[in-house]
């Protein structure tokens, strides 16, 4: 990823792993002894209020990538890039009034596969979790490779041990804890990137002006404040496609509607979206400052630590170190705990053992955790750069998604055959457009080809779907 | 977000593809794949001369070199430059051949550098080595993509994102 | 045409406030949740 980037020396590092681990393992276990069945284990009681479900729901969409990749975006795409990637908080706020939605059809749901099987049968349930778990795995993958790398990069410490340390706690404390500890450390979390990005933010801008970066923008990058910058402005709603098709087929995001309490739901994905709105900004201009500042940039995906470090010193990198492995612990943890919930209900209980006891599903999610961390730590032990790619071919996977879920849950008349042609032909032609086209695309192309799909099958059918049959889950 | 890139706002750190690159359609996913072959050959007969040359060579200053000899181009004003070269640097960007308008952009002794945010045009890029030795300039060419397709896709996925927006606001009306 | 340097003052300002505030509010919200019993 980059050269000589080492930000802090190595037994400072340590040290910070060291605690953190400490206290999150801490907390997942003391917050593990409420869990008794694999409701209070998977849901958390279906008893989370507003402001822990606020704070999760803001959390896990902070990934490594909104501290990280956000000055990325900035870097090369400029001012539009930054507030390109700030769209992506639509995709929580627009979630809200389906949570609600979701909630109050699937009183007894587990998951967003119960959803799909219950609302549009075997085979679309099947492509569902084709395409949602090739999305949860490469995501997986892609995190705890950026967390051995940045660590690496940050302090030196050895890829294979950064990676292996990070993994193995969110594995530890979503095994003891389940949701509960997920939400739980997520609140803390949430708090500590808050605050880390207003502080780090704030003390850049006593070393150089908003009117010096400008100033220098001006001279030096003049694209990065242009108006009219043709990969920026296309970048717009593709990422926002992205982002509404992640967060609308996704289970981590499904289990939250179904844990928070009656009411909070459609609240807290609202506020959840509200807190994440202005982090891409208040993370990414760091990046715009690089030039102004006199920092050179050897490798983009850098931009913000070598920024911050060298404005910072010390300080700075500690902090940054601190904000990373908070983004990373607060987005893995969920997507394990997500994950095996999936895994554990449907496939599991639904296809192997049904009458499965609570307390026996709920040692199957805490195996499928301990399984699911262990085979994502043999695929990222190799370090295979063109893994975490893979993870970019979801794009149009996650766009296809978006309608026949909002079809489904609103429209009786939305039917099987509309979901599956929409997810296999968005899929299919964004996919080919990723390729003959561009990732700017795909997104985008692939929800219209879905979109034109469903809508047509639901304009031709006499379908009128029993809501009832949904509250079986 | 996971997302996103400009689509994923998911994860291009772990990427050891240079995502710049890729963003730019230059260069393929899996650039292993891709090796030519003739010039693989050409790579092996050519190792044992290099080692000659090395150990032949007296450890004297040396100009810098760019990685890639050009011509580059971009149609996003961003691109990743590498150099190799024995210490400092600096990358010089002008937009006359002469150098006469040179920028310089990075002074240090990284290996790279990402330049963005470069407006249509022609550029030289010289490097200047600790000792004032030059490397060869380098030509890159930028050429921004098409403004009325990028209008045209932004309508597309306003018109998108509106009838979703519609569909959950307007919601279920057959209950 | 070009984004001003006013526009980004107000973007970088804005959003580094609207993050503390939101810091600030995550922690009032627990705090009235907990005080209530509805923490979860």
């Amino acid at each position: 990823m980059t050269k000589d980037a080492i930000l802090l020396a190595p037994s400072t590092g340590y040290l910070l792993l060291g605690l953190f681990s400490l206290l999150w393992i801490g907390l997942g276990i003391y917050w593990g002894r409420r869990n008794k069945s694999f409701e209070d284990h998977a849901l958390a009681g279906r008893n989370v209020g507003l402001a822990l479900g606020s704070a999760t729901a803001a959390a896990t969409w902070i990934t490594s990538n909104t501290t990280m990749l956000a000055p990325q975006f900035a870097l090369q795409l400029g001012i539009w890039g930054m507030l390109a990637y700030s769209t992506a908080a639509f995709g929580l706020i627009l979630f809200a009034p389906m949570a609600r939605r979701i909630r109050q059809l699937m009183p007894h749901g587990y998951t967003s596969g119960d959803f799909f099987r219950l609302r549009y049968g075997r085979t679309a349930w099947g492509i569902f979790m084709l395409f949602t778990l090739f999305y949860s795995l490469t995501w997986l993958v892609s995190m705890a490779m950026a967390g051995g790398i940045l660590l690496e990069a940050l302090a030196g410490i050895d890829y294979v041990w950064g990676m292996t340390v990070i993994l193995a706690v969110c594995v530890i404390y979503t095994m003891r804890g389940g949701l509960a500890a997920v939400i739980g450390t997520d609140f803390i979390q949430s708090l500590i990137i808050l605050v880390g990005i207003v502080v780090v933010g704030f003390a850049v801008l006593q070393n150089v002006s908003v009117g010096e970066i400008h100033a220098n923008l001006t001279a030096h990058k003049p694209q990065l404040v242009e108006v009219l910058f043709p990969a920026a402005i296309m970048a717009l709603f593709n990422n926002l496609l992205f982002g509404l098709g992640e967060v609308f087929h996704n289970n981590v995001w499904w289990s939250r509607a179904f844990a928070f309490r009656e009411g909070v739901g459609s609240k807290a994905f609202l506020i959840g979206g509200l807190v994440w709105f202005p982090i891409p900004v208040a993370a990414g201009f760091i990046a715009l400052a690089s030039g102004a500042l006199g920092v050179g940039v050897p490798s983009p995906d850098m931009v913000g630590p070598l920024v911050i470090a060298n404005v910072l010193g010390e300080v700075g990198a500690v902090a940054i170190f601190i904000i990373v492995f908070c983004s990373l612990a607060s987005s893995i943890d969920s997507l394990l705990a997500a994950t095996s919930d999936l895994i554990t209900e449907d496939i599991y209980r639904k296809l192997i053992k049904p009458a499965a006891t609570p307390e026996r599903l709920k040692k199957v999610a805490q195996i499928v955790t301990l399984l699911l961390g262990l085979g994502t730590w043999a695929v990222c032990v190799p370090r295979l750069g063109t893994l975490a790619t893979v993870l970019f071919f979801a794009g149009p996977l996650v766009g296809a998604m978006i309608w026949p879920i909002v079809a489904g849950l609103y429209w009786r008349r939305a039917t099987s055959v509309g979901a599956i042609g929409g997810m296999l032909l968005g899929g299919g032609v964004g996919l080919v457009s990723y390729f003959a086209i561009g990732w700017y695309v795909a997104s985008t192309i692939a929800t219209a080809v879905s979109m034109v799909w469903v809508l047509g099958a639901a304009w031709l059918s006499n379908d009128q779907y029993d809501w009832n049959l949904l509250k079986e889950a | 977000m996971a997302r996103h890139l400009i689509g994923r706002p998911a994860s291009s750190e772990a990427t050891g593809c240079r995502q710049g690159d890729r963003q730019d359609g230059q260069g393929p996913i899996f650039p292993d794949f891709s090796v030519n072959t003739g010039r693989k050959a050409l790579f092996f007969l050519l190792l044992p001369l290099l080692f000659l040359g090395a150990s032949l060579a007296p450890a004297q200053a040396q100009s810098p070199a760019f990685k890639d000899a050009g011509p580059l181009a971009t149609d996003t004003g961003h691109l990743l430059i590498e150099w190799d070269a024995p210490g400092e640097v600096t990358l010089l960007v002008a937009k006359s051949a002469n150098l006469a308008d040179a920028d310089p952009v990075y002074r240090g002794d990284y290996d790279a550098y990402f330049l963005s945010g470069l407006a249509d045009g022609s550029y030289t890029l010289v490097l200047e080595g600790e000792g004032g030795a030059r490397s060869e300039p380098v030509m890159l060419e930028v050429a921004h993509q098409s403004l009325p397709r990028a209008l045209w896709l932004t309508l597309v996925g306003l018109i998108i994102t509106l009838g979703i927006v519609i569909a959950i606001v307007k919601g279920a009306r057959d209950d | 045409m070009t984004f001003s340097s006013g526009f980004l003052s107000i973007l970088v300002y804005g959003a580094l406030i609207w993050c503390a505030l939101s810091a600030i509010g995550l922690g009032a919200l627990l705090v009235r949740d907990m005080s209530r019993g509805e923490s979860w």
